[in-house]
């Protein structure tokens, strides 16, 4: 009796006192507050000019600033380091007065025309290896014509310049930071927005301070959290729990949930941004248009939009998300039809089905369709063996030279089709964007005249091409567009989604 | 002296709970096919999470609203094939090594020994994750990985009993008449082997099912959309505050198998040699 | 003593054997399965130069284990830092681990074994055994889920992820609460066992059942003095359950997001990154060989029955 006392006895202590611990909590945030967001990965790198994945994105956010940047929720242009600007009646020249009294963090210096020129033209850098290199190449040069003065020539008019320039990869960086720390820039970048990087834990967090001489004025939060999270479920219990303050939702069983409590705030937009399953044309037998047919017709797309994702997307009329200028609301629909998809597979001398390899990034929101594409395609008679990998190095397979058979992602896209159409569907995109290896001479075609012609009619006839011709092609399964939706604690104050899904902090305040 | 046999068969209650468990897992696994209500990979996504006993599932449906029961059926299969195969190939192996290090002696044993040792100086999930790793997931992999990590269990056992059968007056008298090595071994070593590898091969399916489990929750086992308990638990977890019978069942059920061949494993061990101490 | 550490040396190279093979048993090409980006020849090559596998076998395999031996273990594919910084930054993490598993399992499971020993053949005594076959056959990461479930998501008295924040203990210990416990009640389920049986062979023995027999006042000697006898081969199982310990460390990080070495070996895993692979495989293996080493010598020190070989 008396031993089992005294073993209970400090069992008990410690398990109070452990209990107490929990009860004081952590430390204290900094006095302005600190927000901390929960991502689906950790970032890859910093550099605005090498910029790929979304969480690259919405950490730099709010690290840089550019020329213009859209108003926040909308696609519509606004000042932001230029205040003002004019062009020239031909389109190509473009002159950019710049903010006065902008100060780069850390102690870089003020924003000067020399790191406007410096930051545009790094794009084009072969040394740089920028992805975007193709979508600036009608930039001719930039000229400092002053110290707040831009100009920008171009070889022929862009129609959609100053959506480029409201863009991720054209955010402005301190020259002399990007000389002095070289390929470390990436994770240790210097911009002029309103919070600077403070450090980087990988697979733990990354911390953006408070740059208190903002040229907007100090800083509403002290610090910024971005915690990485893969696993779904621990991101949805980490936001339970209150370890972190703002998380995306891209679940409607979530969505119900946290719409129920009255405590947490939901923001929801829908997205700029289309989710499919593609096919390789590398791959046989997916360079046989019927079979790419089959696979098209195999998919319940419906039962997949509305069971797994009911309510908070838009089932795909075409390929651009509606919000898109100059995107299709409808192009050739693949009807669900196993019956239709085995004949012509039987057609394609492929009655007894065939083998391929679906890879998926291990995030739910592609991965639950993707069991359920399986499971239809097992229906005809296609054994598509599924292969989840980590987000980061899906990426980096997808976009080798080798490519995937038969893959699952979303599109972000923006206010204007260029970068997406022709990035993903022009030979020139192989296989970096076009994942699908399409190469079609009339959509090069189409694509090289529609970029750059300033003829809004005829661009938009052109795209119109191009996504009719791509639809029918049937390379890709374009399921729906995602809502953005993010949810926050009661005393997050002020976000707002971006159907862009950056994650600006604008007007954010915390209150604890 | 020992009790008879039936007597201490009655005597123990391990073998009987452990026999009746395993006996049950085994026959979900076998009838699946007949027990199980649906197709364990048909989606209905319009019954998702629905709760047991509604819509014709009696364990309700998991996020896809597949029938949890079926998957369950069908996971057995799994987790008992890796099981069984991990434990015959690596106690096969195992046992082979036992008895030629044991047999043979010298540097043959030294080097074995060795080869074992570095087995085991890795945890069993960690080596397991590392050929995975390397060979990729699949169920042959999954197999393969942990069949190495029995394989130290049964030889340590194995060359012990050969070591002390080796030592046997009688064994030596016979070796001395002439009797060759693979007689001695038929006749004297194989049957002194055969309760131990029995105990072995019990505990060692256990572990092998709960190694499986974990490489399955892990995302490295049998790849989707096939049913494996592990996978499930994986597959449940999100929804475990609105619809825990998805993952509760399964953990339930690797529970419940690893237990049946622990407590059948524990109560052959008390059977067959009630003088062994472990 | 010296003999114990020699016999070590050809494990500890068997070991590295095995690391290194980790690569090369990857179907296909692990040069373009790491790099995966737009992989340029000269890029391929330089890569297959720098992990050196454009040499004979034999002779990567020296250099492997060169460069382990002074501690370089490659980069990180995907963070491009050397392989053994991560490593460094996460072992407290999964020490405060093992060690919060070990303190959890001997605290609930000695207690529990004594009173199982004690009360032999009572209710009590078939609870414990029960209780801790359970235990060990439960899986570790579905106790982990049910723990969470009810103390963090429901309850919230402690923290669902993460390892709480540096520097501010009160963070850190309440974050390691739940994942201890988890990784505990399997390991005190084998302890308890242990324990128990240990318990039930010194009881036996005659000076304690005279001891017994002379009465009450004799009870907490008694169990001092056999708990005493008894500790030594509990001290080993201990020891020889790290590396259980250390597999269901692995799991146990996954479940609750710590950032420790099982979560990063599982994340190198599926991102492929295979330097990280190796060498968080190595460092808990060497890690278990020297805990291993560790008890062998407790134990041959604690009794003095047992020769040094």
């Amino acid at each position: 009796m008396t031993s089992r006392i005294r073993y209970t006895v400090p069992i008990l202590a410690l398990l109070l006192a452990v209990g107490g611990f929990a009860a004081t909590g952590g430390a204290a945030p900094p006095a302005r507050g600190e927000l901390r967001i929960g991502m689906q990965y950790d970032y890859g790198t910093l550099d605005p000019a090498v910029i790929t994945s979304v969480t690259d994105k919405q950490t730099s956010t709010n690290l840089y600033e550019g020329l213009v940047r859209y108003r926040l929720g909308t696609v519509s242009i606004e000042p932001d380091l230029a205040q003002k600007w004019t062009s020239t009646p031909d389109g190509k020249t473009w002159t950019f007065m710049l903010r006065r009294g902008v100060k780069f963090q850390k102690g870089y210096g003020a924003l000067t025309a020399g790191d406007v020129k410096f930051s545009l033209e790094r794009i084009l850098d072969p040394a740089v290896r920028s992805p975007y290199a193709t979508l600036m190449q009608a930039l001719d040069r930039v000229d400092a014509v002053d110290v707040s003065t831009v100009r920008v020539v171009l070889k022929a008019p862009d129609p959609a310049f100053l959506d480029k320039l409201a863009n991720t990869f054209t955010s402005i960086v301190s020259e002399r930071a990007v000389r002095e720390k070289g390929a470390g820039f990436g994770h240790d970048p210097i911009g002029t927005g309103p919070y600077q990087f403070d450090h980087w834990s990988p697979q733990q967090e990354t911390v953006l301070a408070a740059f208190d001489d903002y040229w907007g004025g100090r800083p509403a939060l002290g610090r910024v959290v971005y915690v990485p999270i893969p696993d779904e479920t621990t991101m949805y219990n980490a936001f339970d729990g209150g370890n972190v303050d703002l998380i995306q939702i891209t679940d409607p069983d979530k969505l119900r949930k946290y719409r129920q409590d009255a405590h947490l705030g939901i923001s929801e937009v829908p997205g700029l941004i289309t989710r499919f399953v593609g096919m390789n044309r590398k791959y046989p037998p997916f360079d046989d248009k019927r079979v790419r047919t089959a696979v098209l017709h195999a998919v319940n797309k419906d039962e997949i939009i509305k069971g797994i994702f009911g309510g908070i997307s838009t089932p795909a009329g075409c390929i651009l998300a509606p919000g898109v200028e100059d995107a299709l609301r409808q192009c050739t629909q693949y009807a669900y039809d196993p019956a239709a998809s085995k004949k012509l597979l039987a057609e394609a001398g492929l009655a007894q089905g065939f083998k391929t390899t679906f890879y998926v990034p291990n995030i739910d929101r592609f991965t639950k369709p993707a069991v359920v594409v399986q499971e239809n395609l097992r229906a005809v008679g296609i054994d598509a063996e599924i292969q989840v990998m980590e987000a980061q190095s899906f990426l980096a397979k997808l976009a080798s030279p080798e490519g995937m058979p038969m893959f699952t992602l979303s599109r972000g896209q923006d206010a204007t089709p260029d970068r997406v159409l022709f990035n993903w569907f022009s030979t020139k995109g192989i296989p970096r964007d076009n994942w699908a290896n399409i190469s079609i001479p009339e959509v090069d075609q189409w694509l090289d005249a529609a970029v750059t012609t300033t003829d809004a009619a005829k661009r938009r006839e052109l795209f119109a091409n191009v996504q009719r011709r791509i639809a029918d092609e049937a390379y890709y399964l374009f399921l729906d567009h995602e809502n953005i939706i993010f949810a926050s604690h009661g005393w997050v104050h002020g976000f707002q989604s971006d159907p862009q899904r950056s994650i600006r902090l604008d007007d954010v305040t915390v209150s604890r | 002296m020992a009790a008879p046999f039936r007597i201490r068969l009655r005597r123990n209650p391990p073998i009987i709970t452990g026999g009746a468990l395993v006996l049950l897992i085994g026959g979900m696994a076998a009838a699946a096919p007949l027990l199980a209500p649906h197709d364990p990979n048909q989606t209905h996504l319009f019954l998702r999470l629905r709760p047991p006993g509604a819509d014709g599932f009696p364990f309700g449906s998991d996020g896809f609203g597949r029938d949890v029961l079926s998957r369950l059926l069908y996971g057995a299969r799994i987790s008992l094939a890796v099981g069984v195969w991990a434990v015959a190939i690596g106690g096969a192996a195992g046992v082979l090594l036992g008895l030629v290090g044991g047999y043979a002696g010298g540097w043959v044993d030294v080097v074995l020994g060795r080869i074992v040792d570095v087995i085991m100086a890795f945890p069993a999930i960690l080596l397991a994750l590392a050929i995975v790793a390397a060979l990729g997931p699949s169920l042959r992999n999954s197999v393969v990985a942990i069949a190495v990590t029995m394989i130290p269990r049964f030889s340590r056992v194995i060359r012990g009993v050969v070591l002390v059968i080796r030592g046997l007056e009688f064994v030596q008298a016979a070796q001395a008449l002439g009797s060759t090595p693979a007689r001695i071994a038929v006749r004297h070593v194989l049957p002194n082997v055969l309760s131990p590898v029995i105990v072995l091969t019990s505990l060692g399916v256990g572990t092998a099912i709960l190694v499986e489990a974990s490489l399955s929750f892990l995302g490295l086992g049998v790849p989707p959309p096939t049913a494996t308990w592990g996978s499930m638990i994986t597959d449940g977890k999100e929804y475990m505050d609105i619809a825990p019978w998805v993952s509760g069942f399964s953990g339930a059920f690797i529970m419940a198998a690893v237990l049946g061949f622990n407590l059948l494993g524990d109560g052959l061990r008390d059977l067959l040699d009630p003088r062994l101490k472990t | 003593m010296t003999r114990r550490l020699l016999a070590a040396v050809p494990t500890v190279l068997g070991v590295l054997a095995v690391v290194f093979l980790v690569i090369h048993l990857i179907p296909g090409d692990p040069v373009t399965a790491m790099l995966g980006d737009a992989a340029t020849g000269p890029q391929i090559l330089e890569t297959r130069h720098a992990l050196g596998l454009d040499a004979p076998l034999s002779q990567q395999f020296a250099r492997f284990v060169l460069r382990y031996a002074v501690g370089d273990l490659g980069d990180s594919i995907r963070t491009q830092r050397p392989v053994i910084v991560e490593i460094t930054s996460r072992a407290s993490f999964t020490v405060q681990l093992a060690v919060g598993g070990v303190l959890v399992a001997v605290v609930l499971g000695v207690p529990l074994g004594v009173l199982a020993a004690t009360r032999r053949g009572t209710v009590e005594d078939l609870v414990v055994l029960l209780a801790s076959m359970a235990g060990i056959a439960a899986p570790v990461f579905w106790i982990g889920l049910l723990l969470s479930l009810v103390f963090a998501t429901r309850l919230g008295w402690f923290p669902s992820i993460g390892a709480g924040r540096a520097g501010d203990w009160g963070s850190v210990l309440s974050a390691l609460v739940l994942p201890s416990v988890t990784l505990g009640l399997s390991g005190m389920a084998l302890i308890a066992r242990m324990t128990r049986s240990s318990m039930l062979d010194v009881l036996r023995e005659d000076y304690v059942r005279t001891a017994l027999a002379k009465g009450l006042r004799g009870f907490a000697v008694v169990y001092r003095h056999a708990l005493r006898n008894a500790a030594i081969p509990i001290v080993t199982i201990v020891g020889f359950n790290v590396g259980y310990l250390l597999g269901g460390a692995v799991l146990v990080e996954t479940v609750f997001a710590r950032p420790g070495l099982g979560k990063l070996l599982v994340d190198a895993i599926l991102a492929r990154d295979y330097p990280v692979v190796q060498g968080v495989t190595f460092f808990i293996a060497l890690a278990f060989i020297l805990v291993n080493l560790v008890t062998d010598l407790t134990y041959a020190l604690l009794d003095p029955r047992v020769e040094f070989r």
